[in-house]
């Protein structure tokens, strides 16, 4: 037989490999943990991921003079003087934002011109970027305006609010990003 | 009781020693058996022979590791028993199939009776064991001294049958590279 020299060398291993063989190859569950632990991490991972999405600025209403912000844009300023008195120069831009209180947690608030006051802050000072709790009021202030400009606030990252010019009607509006 | 404890039963001729054995070795030894011979009285009268063997073998012998000086005898044994068995015969079963698998990698030896050169070959084959990772060791060292079925390892193992074959049979073909660049001919 041509495996006999094999099965009588099998008989001469060293010992200690068959000690490991036989205390080693015990069963080894540990490898369907993992899997577990992997499938639990992504669906924590799904799970968080989707809560912080719809945490996040679109459920974190603005308000504008009591009026929550929507995808309409609200004129937030009055309209440019005509043709009789034209405007020699942008004037500043500065509307109230007043975050829902059912934010629970702070808010990064930043923009992508001009800055941001809060009453809360004693020192005045203009920050493109501030934290902001529910319920608390922010002043955005864009000095000098450009009409072909967009300007984006963004809670903790996201697009929230833009405010742009509309030529047709002479305002500046704002509307949720 | 621990090894060296039974060790010493048997070189102070304390007939303990094979109860102690029994106890600890016997279902290890019973499953080896088991494994080649596929028959139940066989297998008992052959763990009985392989307790009289290591009473007859310590003293002079002092193993350090005890499993393995029984697991060899009782394989050795078993594999007597079957070959006197099946001399008249092609047999079957599942050691049968490990047997055919071991044609994979088998080489010529001198005298294949030879036990000078078996345990020659047997070193060669540790040696190269010991470049696989430990799974392919275990797997390899229970399919072919343990003679246990491809389920078996691959239950104990937590994998599935195929990666068990697969295993094998990459091992057997690495092994079979492994002895002729040693200088062995393919059988």
């Amino acid at each position: 037989m041509k495996h006999e020299a094999m099965v009588r060398a099998m008989s001469a291993l060293d010992d200690d490999l068959i000690a490991e063989a036989l205390s080693a190859a015990g069963p080894r569950k540990a490898r369907a943990f993992p899997r577990v632990l992997a499938a639990a991490a992504c669906l924590a991972l799904i799970v968080t991921a989707a809560l912080t999405l719809t945490r996040r600025a679109p459920e974190t209403d603005i308000l504008i003079g009591g009026t929550v912000l929507t995808g309409a844009p609200v004129p937030i300023d009055q309209p440019a003087p005509m043709a009789l008195a034209p405007v020699e120069s942008a004037q500043p831009l500065s509307v109230s934002l007043t975050f829902d209180a059912s934010a629970d947690a702070p808010l990064t608030a930043e923009v992508s011109g001009g800055v941001l006051d809060s009453p809360l802050d004693s020192a005045a000072r203009g920050l493109s970027s501030r934290t902001v709790s529910g319920g608390e009021t922010l002043t955005w202030t864009i000095e000098s305006p450009d009409e072909d400009a967009v300007y984006t606030l963004c809670l903790d990252g996201a697009p929230a609010a833009v405010l742009r010019y509309d030529a047709a009607s002479g305002y500046w509006t704002a509307a949720r990003a | 009781m621990d090894d060296a404890q039974i060790v010493a039963l048997y070189w102070q001729r304390d007939e303990h020693a094979i109860e102690a054995t029994a106890a600890k070795y016997g279902p290890y030894c019973m499953k080896i058996s088991q494994n080649i011979l596929s028959d139940r009285a066989d297998s008992e009268e052959n763990v009985n022979d392989t307790y009289l063997k290591a009473w007859h073998a310590m003293p002079p012998q002092r193993p350090a590791i005890l499993s393995a000086f029984l697991g060899k005898i009782a394989r050795n044994l078993a594999l007597n028993r079957y070959k006197a068995r099946n001399t008249q015969k092609r047999a079957g079963g599942a050691f049968a199939l490990s047997l055919d698998e071991l044609d994979d990698c088998a080489v010529t030896l001198p005298g294949p009776e030879d036990e000078t050169a078996a345990r020659e070959l047997g070193a060669l084959i540790s040696a190269f064991l010991r470049t696989q990772s430990e799974e392919v060791r275990a797997m390899f060292v229970l399919r072919y001294f343990c003679c246990d079925s491809i389920e078996e390892i691959s239950a104990r193992f937590g994998c599935g049958e195929s990666r068990v074959k697969t295993t094998l049979l990459r091992t057997r073909r690495k092994l079979k590279q492994h002895l002729v660049r040693e200088g062995y001919d393919e059988a």
